[in-house]
């Protein structure tokens, strides 16, 4: 009696998740990103299906950028595979953090920076851009700047982290952000 | 009770082990590693009086284990409750607070199912769950040390010194009480048994926060469980991750910790209230979650969780002294 | 049905009438031989006739005439010898089960006895290759449904005193004859008389498959994997008898139940003793890597592109993105349906009647494979995964019955939970199996306890040499 009261118990806990659609094409996923803004965060978010355009989003942070980014495609979007993060004038750190923690971003995802990080995303494209920085890091003309590299070094003694610079023409030496 | 071998015996404390270890919270470093190591070579010096006791448990002596299963099963289901919000379990199902109450129930009815098959079953599936885990532990270990940075084991800082670690170090070591319970039942040479068993343990914990240091030793101060963290930064390759696999382990090896603990407490209640048999399991379970409750606020890792431990593995000696002096001195037969 | 045989020969002959309610198939034919009145009784279809006539009937009616029915009796049974087996009947329970198995029996007034000879000329099968349980190198035979032809089986194989066969009857109506084969040096005694002590519990009235008597043999504990296993091939039968098992035949069946089995047989065929020890071992790991993939492998899949999609790289998931864009159902809906379509063309396969063969393959195959693939009901990446977790569930028939239910099992526990699920659910079946164990031998050994010295024909095979120095019976798994 006992054992059948816990294998009921098992199939009506675990039905509860069947509400869920689980269609895998209905969602977006995400490749790159560009992070600009201290008071208000712009974002530029770039996805793997070439029939997804780039979108660009406000918020006050990265959590509700990304939100009003599901409301514009009216898809949810997953970050796990997010490939490229281009940051402008932000806080650095914290941009960051959250894109390991909430995100779940790739452990080998690239940070780089740039001053106008949405329109070279929109000009040159996700894939494009990741090839460039990728062919740079094999050519030693820049290190290689995975989030976890970047993070530590921004949380060191020096409270500073040295990325490739990405800008209108290609990927140029690395720049220093704190 | 059947005979139980030494390599299941061994399995069931390295899971528990192991688990502890993956919801370690707080920064690690070098001298976590040496202060746990050291905390090892002390609980094999002070487990050296178990190979030599001979007989099973009094009547005292199952009650306090018991009692003290109970608590360490609440105290696991704590640290699985903490840990679980860091791992990647299905958003869609994982809601906030319900979420975690449905990853919680369906743990606890699957340890309903453990200690309902009886403690020689849970051994064997610990042998081949520890078996299949520790391959997924080494496959996460050296894709951690891909590329690694050897600074991080100088740079990193835990803020805790080597007595705190050792103290830590007993507080996670919950499941010696199971050695003390069931050391009697295991076939071949004890001293044997207690000596691979602890030298296994050094292996796993030096491992495991090694390469914790080198992996998250420069992000620990964002880190809440650096062990988790580690395995879900962990890469064998630069366009695959491998995090699920940690949630597998993680997973297995939380079922089991407290399957293990239950089936166990489940055996001696069994014994001593032969009338609850049937319901042991059930009962253990709804024990520890309640001791879970009660113990929600308690710190894991405190000297009063370490002197609990240690009273594990002194308790029979000492009970048994006590039993002596008062002139009750039923002990029953393995 | 008790009661000793009546003396006079018409009474007899008016009881046995009354007891079978005048069925036709029981043949009296009454003749005087040695002054005496008789009859020989036998069931039409279940004798041949030419031996009856030439070996039973023209001896007898040839008798000199004799004092009495004792004498007469005595005259047959200990001079005319005319047949090698002569039970004698003294009640009517074993006159119709003489009967009922092709003996014919000889009555006579005023003897309370009869006279079995078995003449048994009923048709049968053949012994012929076994159905399931293939292989390239070794025999070609299995067993048939006439229980002595069997056991002649597995006495070629085993031409030596020590194996031993002790009949008994089970199943109140049928009254059905199985039969105990061991090696009496090799097996464990404790595991003899339990068995023995399992078969006197049957309480059955027919036993028409071992699906009957399994029961009783086995724990009454929930058992994922039945830790009992059957065989078709006197061969296989012979190899477990070596190594001190218990092999019970059922006649009219022709498989034989094996006590005790361990989880790592499942893996083993006599073809591996055949080949070179490293091909062997080769193939060893891809059944146990296809027990695997069978059970997980449509689970894994749903549950990783559901839940978590990041462990594939982004090159697959957008091919699984493209192909499941005209999808209408969930993966998890998908991969359920095409396995219970599958199921469904698999029960038809074997069901149907042989002209309607190419009917089933011609809608399996096109209609419901390539229509429902080109409508869009169905993604190609999910079909092909399904088809390589059911290809790979066949290369360990034994366990299809419960690779097909975990296999839905994971699938449900995937799609909902993700890998979590997948994680518990193993948990709980992995402990079911290890819980696996009857007369003290544990459902996964060699593995768990572990034993080193199993390993070398688990993990892999050695060479026939180091495996004979060892010296294996199961009792070495005993706990």
């Amino acid at each position: 009696m006992l054992k059948k009261m816990i294998l009921i118990m098992i199939t009506a806990a675990m039905l509860t998740g069947c509400a869920s659609s689980g269609l895998v094409h209905d969602k977006n996923y995400l490749r790159a990103v560009s992070v600009s803004g201290r008071e208000r965060l712009e974002m530029t978010l770039a996805f793997f299906s070439d029939d997804e355009e780039n979108v660009n989003v406000s918020g006050k942070d990265l959590d509700s950028a990304l939100k009003n980014a599901e409301m514009k495609t009216g898809k949810p979007i997953f970050t796990g595979y997010t490939e490229l993060v281009i940051l402008g004038d932000c806080e650095y750190r914290d941009v960051l953090e959250e894109m390991l923690n909430s995100w779940k971003v790739s452990p080998s995802c690239t940070v780089a920076y740039s001053e106008s990080g949405g329109a070279v995303l929109r000009k040159n494209g996700a894939e494009l851009l990741s090839g460039q920085i990728k062919r740079a890091e094999k050519q030693d003309i820049v290190r290689d700047s995975n989030i976890v590299k970047v993070l530590e070094e921004l949380l060191g003694e020096q409270q500073s982290a040295e990325v490739p610079e990405a800008g209108m023409n290609g990927i140029s030496s690395g720049i220093m952000i704190s | 009770m059947n005979k139980l071998t030494g390599r299941q015996l061994s399995a069931m404390l390295l899971i528990s082990d192991a688990f502890a270890l993956f919801c370690f919270r707080g920064g690690m470093s070098l001298t976590t590693a040496a202060g746990l190591s050291a905390g090892i070579l002390l609980q094999f010096i002070f487990a050296l009086p178990l190979a030599l006791r001979r007989g099973g448990l009094s009547s005292g002596e199952q009650g306090f284990y018991a009692i003290y299963y109970i608590i360490w099963g609440g105290m696991l289901f704590n640290m699985q409750w903490d840990t679980s919000g860091e791992l990647y379990i299905p958003y869609e199902s994982s809601g906030g607070m319900w979420g975690k109450l449905l990853i919680s129930g369906l743990i606890g009815l699957v340890c309903i199912y453990i200690s309902s098959v009886g403690i020689k079953a849970a051994a064997r599936a610990s042998l081949i769950a520890a078996a299949a885990g520790g391959v997924c532990i080494a496959i996460v270990v050296f894709s951690a040390l891909r590329s690694p940075d050897w600074g991080e084991l100088q740079r990193a800082e835990s803020g805790r010194n080597a007595c705190s670690e050792i103290q830590r170090g007993f507080a996670m070591s919950g499941g010696l009480g199971g050695l003390a319970v069931l050391l009697p039942d295991v076939k071949g040479k004890k001293l044997h048994n207690i000596t691979g068993y602890f030298a296994a343990k050094l292996v796993l914990t030096a491992s495991v926060v090694i390469t914790t240091v080198l992996v998250t030793g420069g992000i620990s101060d964002i880190t809440g469980f650096p062990a988790v963290r580690a395995a879900q930064l962990s890469q064998p390759f630069p366009s695959q991750r491998i995090d699920s696999l940690f949630m597998i382990v993680f997973t297995v090896y939380a079922v089991f910790s407290i399957g293990i603990q239950a089936a166990s407490a489940a055996y001696i209640i069994g014994d001593v209230f032969p009338a609850a048999e049937n319901y042991a399991g059930a009962v253990s379970i709804v024990l520890m979650t309640g001791a879970a409750f009660m113990l929600s606020g308690v710190p894991l890792y405190s000297f009063w969780t370490a002197a609990l431990v240690i009273t594990a593995l002194f308790g029979v000696p000492v009970i048994r002294g006590i039993c002596d002096k008062i002139g009750i001195t039923e002990v029953k037969d393995c | 049905m008790k009661g000793e045989l009546i003396s006079g020969l018409e009474k007899n002959i008016e009881e046995i009438n009354r007891r079978t309610g005048g069925s036709s198939d029981i043949l009296v034919n009454r003749f005087v031989t040695g002054g005496i009145h008789c009859a020989l009784l036998c069931c039409e279809g279940m004798v041949s006739t030419s031996v009856i006539a030439e070996l039973i009937f023209e001896p007898l009616t040839s008798i000199p005439k004799k004092k009495d029915a004792h004498q007469l009796f005595h005259y047959i049974s200990e001079e005319l010898l005319l047949s090698t087996d002569r039970p004698e009947v003294t009640d009517y329970d074993t006159l119709f089960s003489l009967l009922y198995s092709g003996f014919a029996v000889l009555i006579a007034d005023d003897m309370p006895l009869g006279l079995g000879f078995g003449v048994q000329g009923y048709a049968s099968r053949g012994i012929q290759e076994p159905s399931g349980e293939g292989n390239v190198m070794g025999a070609h035979e299995g067993f048939s449904e006439v229980l002595n032809t069997s056991m002649s089986q597995l006495r070629r194989r085993l031409k030596t005193p020590e194996l031993v066969m002790e009949m008994m009857k089970k199943g109140d109506k049928s009254n059905t004859e199985l039969c105990l084969c061991y090696m009496k040096d090799r097996v464990p005694k404790e595991l003899l008389r339990r068995i023995r002590s399992s078969l006197n519990s049957i309480k059955l009235e027919t036993i028409l498959t071992t699906g009957y008597i399994r029961p009783f043999v086995e724990s009454r504990r929930f058992e994922l994997f039945s830790s009992t296993g059957t065989t078709e091939r006197p061969d296989v039968l012979c190899s477990k008898l070596i190594e001190g098992r218990v092999g019970i035949l059922v006649d009219g069946v022709p498989f034989a139940v094996v006590i005790p089995r361990l989880f790592c047989e499942s893996f083993q065929t006599l073809d591996d003793y055949a080949y070179k020890p490293y091909y062997a071992t080769f193939m060893r790991w891809i059944k146990y890597m296809a027990f695997l993939t069978a059970v997980l492998l449509p689970a894994v899949y749903t549950a990783i592109v559901m839940h978590h999609p990041e462990l594939l790289n982004s090159t697959l998931l957008m091919i699984l993105v493209e192909s499941e864009k005209e999808a209408p159902l969930s993966i998890l809906t998908e991969a359920a349906g095409v396995l219970l379509m599958y199921e469904i063309i698999r029960e038809a396969g074997i069901r149907l009647p042989k002209p309607m063969g190419g009917a089933v393959s011609i809608v399996s195959g096109l209609i419901i494979g390539d229509a429902a693939v080109k409508s869009g009901l169905i993604s190609t990446p999910l079909l092909t995964i399904t088809a390589l977790a059911i290809m790979s569930g066949l290369c360990v028939p034994e366990l299809n019955p419960p690779v097909t239910i975990l296999r839905f099992a994971f699938l449900a526990a995937g799609g909902i939970l993700g890998l979590f699920g997948i994680s518990l659910l193993a948990c709980a079946v992995l402990v079911n199996i290890c819980a696996t164990e009857d007369y003290g031998f544990p459902y996964t050994a060699p593995l768990s306890p572990f034993i080193s010295s199993g390993m070398s024909d688990t993990a892999v095979r050695s060479s026939m040499k180091d495996m004979q120095e060892r010296g294996f019976t199961v009792e070495e798994y005993h706990e």
